[in-house]
């Protein structure tokens, strides 16, 4: 990147179902003004705002000027950005080029999403083509629950080891003040629940919630001035693929075309452009958006972090665990909080804490130098970024 | 700027009422056929990224953009989409190349108008707790805009009327222009009112399309065409929401963006400097405004520029010389539209409606109620 | 900010109804043409890199090559297998009708025979104990004077 970015400020909201106590506009306020406070800046200094969310949840057009005045973009320049799931680290990214093109100096970047406003899953389903796949679009979960069996069927992981990882991310989650479901459950606690379409019940996926996070991205300049403790955005990748409606065949080997994901693609590049060969030692901490429990294992193995059929076993032998020696979703991860339009700029914010040591009581034990974050959403698209202690 | 952002090729359909033989990504695919073909480059090999612009309401699907994915070549890419209007998708690809993270950007915008009802998604970006259920849309809104800034500096219905007869003349020579007519000013007081001092033909009509330009830095740019156009100058800017906490006379976001845009193009004196203006009027009043706004005339000065005649093509700043938005353009491509029309006149590729000699000219894009967001680009004649 | 315990929170409630007419393009129409009129389901190829889809799709997503216009289609089906599937039990609210889904609701992902091309539709049989990938299945087409030119010309998909 031409200019250096780093992030001096994050704030967020605690998520849950319903705010009825704030409108949109609130809500965004909570959140921007704990990552101003955060950097110790006032809306003045910010130069550019952009923000990520979802036009149908919530059923506005233009969000985005409608509600200048609590994301503090009156006489600034900015923009929004709107790409399903991936929309909370793609706002943060557009952020990042902001700075990096030297546009700006210091840019708010906003993801917020009120689900109790709007019927999430009839928006959600509004994302296949109306002619030939949306009668058989349920919400975002038809296809995790495709991709969860493909998993089962290849690897040989069990419902068991997905209902490790929920146990998991509750123990996370209850440390952690702003995550949405904090209840702990055992094992049997989330084998035990309701099935929501199968194989995946009510515990192995994520939740509606609401909620808003709110980074402060600052060039390298204005970033030492502002802040001892920036954060820098070493690199970042984004890939997408063909439209996938009756076509999860990427996420599946068929004859002649074998599986390839957007996971498997990102994490690759971004891995070998930083020369990064040992994940497991070079990177500290991995905030995954993880939809489902299945995926927060196949896609450690997508992203290249662990060989093919490990992504269970390093789960069942207590790797990504807070204390583990490769964390996973210290905060609770998506499967306990899930604000379509900040979940991805959370990821961001609890990477920044964690470098920072600042995560409270579910701080990860390793000392963190480097994490990967990643987005995801749309037709199983991929958002991949590299978050480190120093520049360089 | 280390490296200069380059356009390197645009391309637009025709924009129509309707165009119902299209599914939306035959209509992109449209367009990149034709980016294909004019470069030679390979989408899959040669662009490094996508952005695109359009928007669920209007296409009545959740990540609008998730129908052009095959069309664009976005497959194991990287993709965005900008919401707002083109012009946004525009200045995100600029900064893409800027950042050095990529090298050629293709960027796309559209939106079928006539597959669904403008008014109903128009009323959705009007503020829900306190506006949504007057029933406002943009038609009104700018009726009341309208209605002020001309109240405030004694502009006629005549002079706004003046502009839709340039533009809907000027189509007449644009073959991408949807709907050109030879009108009189009569014609335009007399036609159907929809809400006053606003006429059917003082709004932009319902129009479906799509745009595509192809974005590279500056060595790539030099090598995939000798004709670039450079992006001297960008600057983009919010007002506020609320009609009431704004001086709906004069447009202090646009000012403020143009500002940014001439600072960085190195232009002092814009009046003199810009050889032509594209810019997104939907309706009559606003390219009088607009052009307040982008300092091309003093404040409340509009109706005098259109009376003098310096915006006709003959004129010494051409405004609108494609037809503008007033000719039919969708929304959310108009912006982007906008940097395509100013593009192909300082290539020389006008035809029948070419600017001679153009070397600067300015494209605007906006989005929001009553143009509360503004987005300007400055344009350089680049090769020979 | 908690609120206070004597405020009333208001909320404001609207139905968004918005009409579209969407337009299927030359592609996808003719498809859903022939599955009203003859009963038969396509899919096309893409001549560089041998990829099929269902429905016909005019330009292969992978390698952005022109795919085969209609002349060239291929018919696949009536019968396939079952690559993936789930059966929904938890009802919401379909965006296109504002009917409530009826559950329990079975969708699968399947391989239609005659060329490496998946479908995704209606499963007839709910119960997801018997439903299993490589299950086999054929498409059941609503009668003839029934069709209307869209997906569920095909009633769903029964185990065969």
């Amino acid at each position: 990147m031409a200019q250096k970015v780093a992030i001096v400020g994050v704030g967020q909201t605690r998520h849950t179902s319903r705010r009825p106590d704030v409108n949109d506009g609130e809500l965004i306020s909570e959140a921007v003004n704990a990552a101003l406070a955060d950097a110790q800046l006032a809306i003045k200094d910010i130069d550019t705002v952009v923000s990520g969310n979802m036009d149908f949840f919530e059923g506005h057009y233009l969000n985005d000027a409608m509600l200048v005045d609590y994301t503090g973009a009156c006489g600034k320049a900015g923009f929004k950005m709107n790409t399903g799931g991936t929309v909370g680290t793609m706002t943060f990214i557009s952020g990042c080029y902001c700075v990096a093109s030297g546009l700006s100096d210091t840019c708010l970047v906003i993801g917020w999403e009120k689900h109790d406003e709007g019927p999430t899953t009839s928006c959600i389903s509004t994302i296949a083509d109306p002619s030939v796949d949306r009668p058989f679009t349920v919400g975002a979960l038809l296809g995790m629950a495709l991709i969860c069996g493909e998993y089962m069927n290849r690897t040989g992981c069990k419902l068991e080891h997905a209902a490790m990882v929920r146990a998991q991310a509750s123990e996370n989650a209850f440390r952690n003040p702003n995550a949405h479901l904090r209840k702990r459950y055992s094992v049997e606690d989330v084998l035990k629940a309701r099935i929501v379409l199968y194989p995946l019940n009510l515990l192995m996926v994520c939740p509606t919630s609401v909620g808003a996070c709110a980074i402060v991205l600052a060039s390298e300049a204005k970033a030492k001035k502002i802040t001892k403790k920036p954060v820098w955005v070493k690199d970042h990748i984004t890939v997408h693929g063909e439209y996938n409606g009756n076509h999860y065949h990427n996420q599946f080997n068929l004859p002649g075309f074998p599986r390839t994901t957007t996971q498997m693609v990102a994490g690759k590049k971004l891995l070998q452009r930083n020369h990064i060969t040992k994940p497991l030692k070079e990177i500290q901490v991995f905030e995954m958006y993880d939809p489902c429990a299945f995926v927060q294992m196949s896609w450690l193995e997508d992203f290249g972090i662990c060989g093919k059929g490990e992504g269970w076993k390093m789960v069942e032998k207590g790797v990504t665990a807070r204390e583990g020696a490769f964390p996973v979703c210290p905060s609770g991860g998506v499967l306990c909080t899930n604000s379509i339009g900040d979940s991805g700029t959370v990821r961001v914010a609890e990477a920044v804490l964690q470098i920072r040591g600042d995560a409270g009581e579910h701080q990860v034990t390793r000392d963190v130098k480097t994490a990967l974050v990643s987005g995801f959403g749309g037709a199983f698209w991929t958002d991949l970024l590299l978050l480190s202690r120093t520049p360089d | 700027m280390p490296q200069r952002v380059g356009i390197v090729a645009v391309a637009q359909t025709k924009h129509e009422a309707a165009k119902p033989r299209q599914h939306l990504m035959e209509l992109v695919l449209e367009v990149t056929d034709k980016i294909l073909e004019e470069t030679g480059i390979s989408l899959i090999d040669d662009v490094d990224s996508v952005v695109s612009c359009s928007q669920d309401h209007w296409d009545g699907r959740t990540i609008s953009s998730m129908a052009i994915p095959d069309v664009t070549g976005s497959h194991l890419k990287d993709e965005s989409k900008v919401a707002g209007d083109g012009a946004y998708a525009v200045l995100y690809g600029v900064m893409h190349i800027l950042s050095g993270h990529h090298d050629i950007v293709l960027v796309v915008s559209h939106c079928s108008e006539s597959q669904t009802d403008a008014r109903i998604i128009q009323n959705c970006a009007i503020d829900h707790i306190y506006h949504r259920m007057l029933g406002l849309d943009f038609i009104s809104c700018a009726a009341m805009q309208a209605n002020l800034y001309m109240h405030k500096y004694g502009i006629s219905r005549e002079q706004c009327a003046k502009v839709v007869v340039k533009n809907r003349g000027n189509a007449r020579s644009n073959p991408y222009a949807q709907a050109p007519l030879e009108l009189s000013v009569e014609d335009v007081l007399n036609s159907k009112m929809l809400a006053s001092p606003i006429t059917v033909l003082d709004a932009k009509p319902v129009s479906d399309g799509a745009c595509a330009i192809l974005l590279a830095k500056e060595d790539r740019a030099k090598k995939l065409t000798d004709k670039p156009v450079w992006i001297k100058g960008v600057g983009n800017c919010y007002d506020a929401h609320f009609l009431g906490d704004r001086d709906l006379a004069a447009c202090d976001s646009l000012v403020s963006a143009s500002k940014r845009a001439y600072r960085m193009a190195g232009i002092a004196s814009p009046r003199k400097e810009v050889d032509l203006v594209e810019m997104s009027e939907m309706f009559s009043y606003q390219e009088l405004l607009w052009m307040e706004g982008l300092g091309l005339c003093g404040q409340g000065e509009g109706g005098r520029l259109i009376d003098s005649g310096a915006s006709r093509m003959e004129g010494d700043l051409p405004v609108n010389p494609s037809g503008g938005l007033l000719s039919g353009v969708p929304v959310i491509v108009a912006g982007m539209s906008r940097v395509a029309e100013a593009a192909l006149q300082l290539r020389g590729e006008c035809g029948s409606h070419q600017i001679p000699g153009a070397k600067i000219a300015l494209a605007h894009g906006t989005a929001g109620v009553c143009g509360q967001m503004h987005c300007v680009f400055v344009l350089e004649k680049g090769g020979k | 900010m908690e609120p206070k315990a004597d405020v009333e929170l208001i909320t404001q409630e609207m139905l968004l109804k918005i009409p579209y007419r969407w337009s299927t393009g030359e592609y996808i129409g003719e498809f859903l043409q022939e599955l009203r009129d003859s009963g038969r389901i396509y899919a096309n190829k893409c001549p560089n890199c041998g990829r099929f889809r269902c429905p016909p799709w005019p330009v292969c997503g992978v390698c952005h090559t022109r795919m085969e216009e209609r002349g060239k289609w291929v018919e696949v089906g009536p019968k396939g297998t079952v690559i993936g599937f789930s059966v929904v039990e938890q009802s919401f609210l379909v965006p296109t009708t504002g009917d409530m889904l009826e559950v329990p609701f079975s969708v699968g992902i399947i391989l239609l025979d005659g060329a490496p091309v998946t479908l995704q539709h209606r499963l007839q049989e709910t119960n997801p104990d018997k439903i299993k990938a490589g299950l086999r299945v054929e498409a059941v087409f609503k009668p003839k004077e029934q069709r209307q030119e869209n997906i569920f010309d095909i009633l769903y998909f029964r185990t065969i």
